[in-house]
């Protein structure tokens, strides 16, 4: 005759057994995730050179949009394929990332809201040394538990600058980067590293400015640069501040100044590129 | 021969006739008093006869020629114009004003000649302005602009003038002079046409009346003629009497009439 | 006031030209020898001859056609507070302008960015006739102004916002501010014929404008075909803002400011204001450029600024001059 005990412990117990088995499976995944770290989202062209460098595919959920494009990407070939995103925070919250990489430039408020949600943002400092480049590449290494490779990658980096400073230069020309508007960076920034380990003077420099600044065109032809680097990669010419580039006294002013094009995918971010881009610069003097 | 002739001139704005059928002739050496209650349509006949007014039918004939087929600065030469109480925009000074008056005859980038200057000067004369040349148009009095635009229609040396209502806002002294003046141009040859509003100096000055009545002409003629009791108690609803003297005969108003249509 | 005669206001004005020109030709962020330069090393030829020469051209030709537009437009208007900047010409030309520059219309042929400018500007005046009437009080000019700069202002942005060019939006202050910085001797040459032409349609317009003073039905009376010759002024407004525009961007205020100021000495007769306004206009943005050139060296400050802060005051004076004829 049935009574009313319910024979419930063994389905019960059965149960008991599938929910914790299925959480250990759960916590060890989530584990090997966080160790291993997939879903990485970059949401700037810098650190997508540098998530693109530095870790395997499998482990990227999306770049900024401008990683793809060859004009402003170093690494476009590595991007060619890969979800993008334009650094609009429900983009970024529907891949659910596991650790968000963004650079010294990126919108605050964007990263602040992030790291509310309780998303893990790290932030790159942009450089303005050559120093700093190796500097953000190790920090990029470690954060992407990629130590080996960036440490790897920075090794290269001064073995060949290294090389380079080897040969003493004879002299060193006056060279000047005009970027739109008439833009000049200064000691104090990057292009200007890159200007200085490839032994040339910068002009912008000379005349104190420690960033940069707009320089007039007569500053410019009364200092008869030995070298002028154009700094405009915009396929689109449309703009004032490109038209500045073009003014016809640039050209008839300075009829003994070399004129060159600088490739903005190489000297704006902190890869090793910039090395190659010291190397094509010192052709020049 | 007519200086100016409208024949069954129609006008229409807005889907309605202001001047339906209206017929008026100007000839040298006569006053022609344009007369007729607010809204009969007098200062539009008036503007329709100088050509600043599309006409919708019939037609109007200066020297002879139809009006539309006249250049305008030739028709400036023949017809002056002085409209209802002209608003002076700028500071400008009296002369200038008066200068105004030549542009139909000054040329692009000549200077006034001397037959200009002649013109300018009889024009001040009769106007007795020459104390008020110097001065800026818009500080004088209603009495001395009136002088000044009637120097400035006179310095074009049109023999047609035409003024809308040139007296209205002058007092009695100023408004005999005016009308002085325009006497003076009928006697010498040249034509005026008045739209007046005061029934007495239309029949003190003016040879002929011409009366219209909602955009039709009631009636044309000498003014005793157009100024009987019954067509003004009909056309303006008011009873009228002729008392004075037959030298200086008045038009009293007696009071509204009883039954105005 | 006492009014001068032409010939005196004229060489007084030619003569304040010359000068602004000068001092115009010394400021830039080196010192140059002006006499040195026609003649001396070819470093200063060159930069007296392909930068300082074209920006002072440009600012003299920009200020004339900026005066005489503003003079055209009071007088058609019969309205001292008309020009072009307040209601709403310039603004217009400046967004023909920045439609045919930054989506590549301007580089099919030489003349098509100052023909951008004068459809825009054209539009504009033919804007402010339909909204304002012929008849306009200040009142109905002003709000009709009001409304055309905020469309304008707007449809700029919005231009800007939808070109390719990552540069584009922020050249707005260029466009709604002016500026002659960084201008060679092409700008120049796509602007003059446009400019010229302008010219010559309101120079024939000058005893039309002063006839006008008694209203549009006197000057007809008067002999002059008052519905071609309205079209003339139009034409020529268009002309010479639209051209200057497209070139310089919209410096404010000096076709309101530079008329007003030169009316008491020309008896406030508007036929002879055209002529001393574009000698006027152009002093005035000459002596503005070579303001910011001391300023603020690297060019950073735009000529709109330095004419708003002389014009802004001088119109909120004007306002409390008229403030009982206003309404």
């Amino acid at each position: 005759m049935p009574d009313a005990t319910p024979p419930a412990s063994a389905p019960r117990r059965h149960r008991r057994r599938l929910l914790c088995g299925a959480l250990a499976l759960l916590g060890a995944s989530a584990a090997l995730q966080a160790g291993a770290g997939g879903r990485i989202v970059s949401i700037n062209l810098c650190t997508d050179q540098l998530l693109l460098l530095l870790a395997p595919r499998s482990r990227i959920a999306s770049v900024s949009h401008l990683a793809v494009n060859p004009l402003y990407s170093a690494y476009a070939d590595r991007a060619d394929g890969l979800p993008v995103n334009h650094a609009r925070i429900e983009e970024i919250v529907a891949q659910d990332p596991s650790l968000i990489l963004a650079y010294q430039y990126s919108d605050g408020q964007l990263v602040r809201l992030l790291r509310q949600l309780g998303y893990r943002v790290e932030v790159i400092p942009a450089p303005d040394t050559l120093e700093d480049v190796a500097a953000a590449i190790a920090t990029a290494a470690r954060v992407l538990d990629e130590a080996h490779a960036g440490a790897r990658i920075v090794a290269q980096m001064q073995e060949h600058l290294q090389s380079m400073a080897g040969s003493a230069p004879r002299r060193r020309p006056l060279a000047v980067i005009y970027a739109p508007d008439g833009y000049s960076p200064g000691a104090a920034s990057l292009s200007g590293a890159i200007l200085a380990a490839a032994g040339f003077r910068n002009l912008s420099a000379e005349l104190g400015n420690a960033h940069g600044a707009n320089l007039p065109l007569e500053q410019l032809l009364r200092a008869q640069p030995d070298l002028i680097i154009i700094d405009d990669d915009e396929a689109d010419k449309h703009s004032l501040a490109q038209r500045k580039l073009t003014h016809p006294a640039l050209r008839q002013g300075l009829p003994a100044a070399t004129t060159v094009r600088l490739s903005g995918r190489y000297w704006s971010c902190p890869t090793p590129k910039v090395v190659d881009a010291v190397a094509d610069l010192r052709a020049y003097r | 021969m007519r200086l100016l002739e409208a024949t069954d001139v129609v006008i229409r704005r807005n889907d309605r006739a202001i001047v339906q059928g209206a017929s008026l002739q100007l000839r040298p050496g006569e006053m022609v008093g344009l007369i007729g209650p607010n809204g009969a349509g007098k200062s539009t006949l008036l503007r329709a006869l100088l050509g600043l007014q599309p006409l919708s039918g019939g037609r109007c004939l200066l020297k002879g020629r139809d009006l539309r087929g006249w250049p305008p600065r030739e028709r400036a030469r023949e017809l002056a114009y002085l409209p209802q109480n002209p608003q002076s925009h700028w500071p400008l000074r009296v002369d200038k004003v008066i200068e105004l008056g030549r542009s139909p005859h000054l040329g692009l980038w000549r200077g006034l000649t001397p037959a200009d200057r002649a013109a300018i000067e009889r024009a001040i004369a009769l106007t007795e302005v020459e104390d008020l040349t110097g001065r800026v148009f818009n500080s004088l009095s209603g009495g001395e602009q009136a002088r000044v635009n009637l120097a400035r229609i006179l310095a074009s040396q049109a023999p047609g003038l035409l003024a809308d209502e040139p007296i209205a806002a002058l007092d009695p002294y100023h408004q005999l002079h005016i009308m002085e003046i325009f006497a003076r141009h009928a006697r010498e040859g040249g034509s005026v046409l008045l739209v007046l509003h005061d029934l007495n100096t239309a029949a003190r000055f003016c040879d002929r009346l011409v009366l219209l009545e909602r955009g039709q002409v009631a009636c044309t003629g000498a003014p005793c003629d157009v100024l009987t009791a019954d067509l003004l108690r009909r056309v303006y609803g008011v009873d009228t009497r002729w008392i004075g003297d037959a030298r200086h005969p008045f038009l009293a108003t007696t009071g509204r009439a009883q039954h105005h249509p | 006031m006492r009014s001068l005669p032409p010939l005196p206001l004229n060489l007084l004005l030619l003569a304040m030209l010359a000068g602004s020109l000068a001092l115009e030709l010394c400021s830039g962020p080196f010192p140059l020898d002006l006499l040195g330069a026609v003649t001396g090393s070819q470093l200063d030829a060159l930069v007296f001859w392909q930068i300082r020469l074209p920006r002072a051209m440009l600012a003299l030709l920009v200020g004339a056609c900026l005066g005489l537009s503003g003079a055209a437009m009071q007088g058609l208007l019969r309205n001292p507070l008309a020009g072009p900047g307040l209601l709403g010409v310039s603004n217009c030309a400046a967004l023909g302008a920045v439609v045919t520059f930054y989506f590549g219309l301007a580089g099919m042929a030489w003349y098509m960015l100052p023909l951008g400018g004068l459809l825009g500007a054209g539009c504009g005046v033919s804007l402010i006739f339909f909204l304002a009437g012929r008849q306009a009080s200040i009142l109905t000019l002003t709000l009709a102004g009001v409304a055309i700069n905020a469309v304008a202002s707007s449809l700029i942005s919005l231009a800007l916002n939808f070109s390719a060019n990552p540069y584009a939006l922020s050249e707005i202050v260029f466009w709604l501010m002016g500026s002659v910085a960084d201008r060679s001797r092409a700008d120049i040459a796509i602007a003059l014929p446009f400019m010229a032409l302008g010219w010559a349609c309101l120079a024939t317009t000058g005893r039309f404008l002063t006839a006008l003073n008694f209203g549009e039905e006197s000057a007809q009376s008067m002999g002059y075909a008052v519905n071609r010759l309205r079209a003339l002024v139009i034409a020529g407004v268009a002309l010479t803002v639209g051209a200057a525009v497209s070139v310089s961007g919209n410096i404010g205020f000096v076709g309101l400011v530079v008329p007003h100021l030169i009316r008491p000495w020309v008896g406030g007769e508007p036929g002879r204001l055209l002529f001393p306004s574009a000698l006027a206009g152009g002093s005035l943005v000459l002596l503005a450029d070579a303001a910011v050139q001391w300023l603020s060296p690297q060019q950073e400050l735009k000529l709109g600024v330095i004419t708003a802060l002389v014009g802004g005051p001088f119109f909120l004076g004007l306002i409390y001059q008229m403030r009982r004829q206003v309404l």
